[in-house]
């Protein structure tokens, strides 16, 4: 026996739900200030939830012109938001132009649809609505998720959305299975409580899936702030000898490395005589310089002060002395503007390759470093082996 | 008692109560996800997990316990409340990195449970329902001083009551029930209870103070994950000192306030000899050397003075003045860091390494909103101090406000 009492009950605690979302999502957005723009945007997706089944509930206790049209409306604009939110934080764009077309587009349909007796064609309208909405999102989400090769932000996380396309769906095409049914949500139908149980999980599988997301970010923030320095945006020393000591590992098993260790040539005078900030700006502009240079294996660190090492896998001495005659001429040939003036940059590199004989990766960064010195003695600016 | 049942007619009380495990289930599934993806506070997701799970697992949802003999019916719900809260609050101990030990909790939890189990052989279900309530009233409001101590101070007033505001309602929830029960006629004689069901509003309010505990918690962490890095971004990650953005901007800070009658010195400093540790000892001395300076610095720091690295072996102190000229404080605050590093060598492999520093002490002047002048003479004082055979204070004798 299925009472009118469940479906209400359910209603009420998907609005509860609703609710106490859009008030987290809004306290991230405003107090913590994470993800702002894609928080504000959640909270408004689960506050029009919230607002629509409020109406939808109140269906002939308050006015008809509150409680039908504007309550489909707001459910549409839901999803909207929703869709617009969730690929929000994946991709850190907004792109809310398409929703809000799809939202008045979707308006203007229902307030020529006739709201009398038989309701089954605004009921269609909105719930394909949804579901194209959700499905789209869901979609974007799918394929960024995948193209990041994240191993800890999986495709999967997708799902929530595509789960929420195909419930809607089956709402909308429930209406043509039972012709004689009404789309009221309060109606002690089976199918109205397997619904309306759906979407309390869906409700809450989509915030916790976001939120896990949102945090996801915060902690690859963390992640990066422990190994990477922050003026150049390179490896640190510690993430920089983690990687060297990971490639001396493979060494044994027969892949070998080559270290390029980069000293910028008269950093100090450049200090003195432009102070710091241009010292600073003469760095950045050398990691930019050399960005071309480097593959995706290969491991770009500073080792301290003017000093730089990148890591080379898979790589003899030869294809070192070529990268690092590649790196050379680049940085020779872009000097630093500076208050209007040019200042010419050049760095000493010295190469070596990591050998079967070494006890470990130390003592290829000394021959690194001891042919750096050679450089330097040379006149700077060559690179050495 | 409550409002009008009238009014909550509209809610199914089973329904209620199967919502309520839904979000259990899904929060203890959230928590273990949580403990797997992030390694942030592992053991305080278990546990809250565990506390989900024991409250899933003990709340009768859909009249299956309505066969149990009634002993069993009564205790599983009354021992399982128990437990889950203080799984609850065991974990938020560790979610505030609480270092006190959980004797407290083990005491009330065994207390709690003793007077249930009491109960219950008494024949007496209100008695053992009583025990219950008190533990949970007691440990909800340990729970209350557990945020209000971890996070006080560090988080508005406004945050702080909205995170511990769940952990009050439970205790209110519990006090009042334990009232009700005192209330209750003839409670000494009064049989085990039947698997009655709850009324709507109690349902109800057990849903939300549930899901806002979940919420509170969730809000713990993500406190946590921000404060770390926020850490992170402004912290030499070697030394712990303030990394050189950090020190620039409470130093632009320190010079706004300067405008307005808040005086401050600023303390340049230079460990002397470093790069013979360095070559003598190695980098890894050269990196305890740094941190056994701050190290000592910090310690003989007021709490309102900040310590910068500015690069190097090079530190700036700046020490807020009661009033703007205050030469003396400074200068004193400054030399009681010079005599604290000169008395403490470095241990490093077994050898005492004496370490020194040389410290320039100059204040700023107004109208200098990057504070360049007063690093400018605080560096001139260093070098003074430097030139003078090191390990001593110098002290700029210009006047303030002359440029």
């Amino acid at each position: 026996m299925i009472t009118p009492a469940q479906t209400l009950t359910l209603l009420a605690a998907i609005i509860m739900v609703a609710a106490v979302a859009a008030l987290v999502w809004l306290s991230l957005a405003l107090v913590a200030r994470i993800a702002p723009r894609a928080s504000l945007t959640m909270a408004g997706a689960n506050l029009a939830t919230a607002l629509a089944l409020t109406l939808h509930a109140l269906r002939g206790v308050l006015p008809d012109a509150l409680t039908y049209r504007p309550s489909d409306v707001l459910a549409v604009a839901s999803f909207a938001l929703l869709s617009v939110a969730v690929p929000a934080i994946v991709t850190r764009r907004l792109p809310w132009q398409p929703a809000a077309i799809a939202v008045a587009a979707t308006a203007l349909v229902l307030l020529a649809l006739p709201y009398d007796g038989d309701l089954r064609w605004p009921a269609r309208v909105v719930n394909g609505m949804g579901a194209a909405l959700t499905a789209a999102a869901g979609l974007t989400v799918w394929r960024q998720l995948g193209a990041a090769e994240g191993r800890r932000t999986p495709a999967r996380l997708a799902l929530p959305l595509f789960l929420i396309a195909a419930l809607m769906a089956v709402r909308g095409l429930e209406t043509f299975v039972h012709p004689g049914g009404t789309p009221d949500m309060r109606v002690p139908t089976m199918f109205n409580i397997a619904f309306l149980w759906s979407a309390l999980v869906l409700t809450l599988l989509q915030n916790a899936t976001l939120a896990f997301l949102v945090l996801m970010r915060l902690i690859r923030r963390i992640e990066r702030l422990l190994e990477r320095d922050p003026l150049t945006d390179t490896l640190n020393r510690r993430a920089f000898d983690q990687a060297l000591d990971h490639a001396h590992a493979w060494l044994k098993r027969g892949r070998g490395y080559a270290l390029v260790m980069i000293d910028m040539d008269r950093f100090k005078q450049l200090n003195d005589s432009l102070g710091h900030a241009a010292g600073d700006a003469a760095l950045r502009l050398m990691v930019l310089e050399l960005q071309p240079c480097l593959r995706a294996v290969d491991r770009f660190g500073r080792l301290g002060g003017e000093e730089f090492c990148v890591l080379l896998p898979d790589t003899d001495i030869a294809g070192a002395a070529l990268v690092a005659e590649r790196m050379r001429s680049l940085v020779a040939a872009a000097p630093l503007r500076w208050l209007e003036q040019d200042w010419p940059l050049s760095a000493s590199f010295g190469i070596a390759e990591g050998e079967r004989g070494d006890a470990s990766a130390d003592a290829v960064l000394a021959r690194a470093d001891a042919a750096m010195y050679r450089a330097k003695n040379q006149g700077r600016n060559v690179v050495q082996a | 008692m409550g409002p009008n049942p009238s009014r909550m007619e509209f809610l199914d009380v089973p329904t209620v109560l199967q919502v309520s495990a839904l979000f259990n289930l899904m929060a203890a599934l959230a928590w273990v996800t949580l403990a797997q993806a992030f390694r942030i506070a592992p053991r305080a997701s278990r546990l809250m997990a565990a506390a989900h799970v024991l409250r899933f697992a003990t709340q009768d949802t859909s009249g299956i316990m309505a066969s149990w003999p009634g002993l069993l019916r009564q205790a599983t719900p009354e021992f399982g409340l128990l437990g889950c809260i203080v799984l609850l609050l065991l974990a938020l101990r560790r979610m505030l990195r609480s270092r006190q030990r959980p004797h407290d909790i083990a005491w009330v939890g065994g207390l709690g449970a003793l007077g249930i189990t009491a109960g219950l052989a008494g024949g007496s279900g209100l008695a053992a329902e009583l025990a219950g309530s008190t533990a949970v009233t007691v440990l909800a409001l340990l729970a209350v001083r557990e945020v209000v101590r971890g996070v006080g101070g560090q988080l508005s007033r406004v945050v702080t009551a909205f995170m511990t505001l769940p952990f009050a309602l439970l205790a209110l929830m519990s006090l009042t029930h334990a009232a009700e029960l005192l209330l209750e006629p003839g409670w000494h004689g009064h049989l085990l209870r039947g698997g009655e069901l709850p009324s709507a509003w109690r349902a109800v309010l057990w849903f939300v103070v549930t899901a806002s505990i979940t919420l509170s918690l969730i809000a713990l962490m993500i406190w946590r994950v921000i404060a770390r890095i926020q850490h992170l971004t402004h912290r030499d990650p070697l030394t712990g000192a303030l990394n050189r953005r950090a020190f620039e901007q409470a130093l632009d800070n320190a010079q706004a306030q300067l405008q307005r009658g808040h005086g401050f010195a600023l303390a340049m400093i230079d460990i002397d000899h470093f790069k013979r540790i360095n070559d003598a000892h190695g980098h890894l001395a050269g990196d305890a050397a740094l941190q056994h300076c701050v190290g000592i610095w910090q310690a003989s720091l007021r709490a309102v003075d900040s310590l910068g690295r500015l690069g190097g072996e090079e530190f700036c102190a700046l020490l807020p003045l009661a009033s703007p000229a205050d030469l003396a404080t400074a200068a004193a605050v400054t030399e009681r860091l010079r005599a604290a590093l000169a008395a403490q060598p470095l241990l490093w492999q077994g050898q005492a390494l004496p370490l020194t520093a040389s410290f320039g002490v100059a204040l700023p002047v107004t109208g200098d909103p990057k504070g360049n002048v007063g690093l400018v003479r605080a560096d001139g004082e260093l070098y003074r101090a430097k030139a003078e055979g090191r390990n001593r204070v110098c002290v700029a004798t210009h006047l303030q406000g002359a440029p």
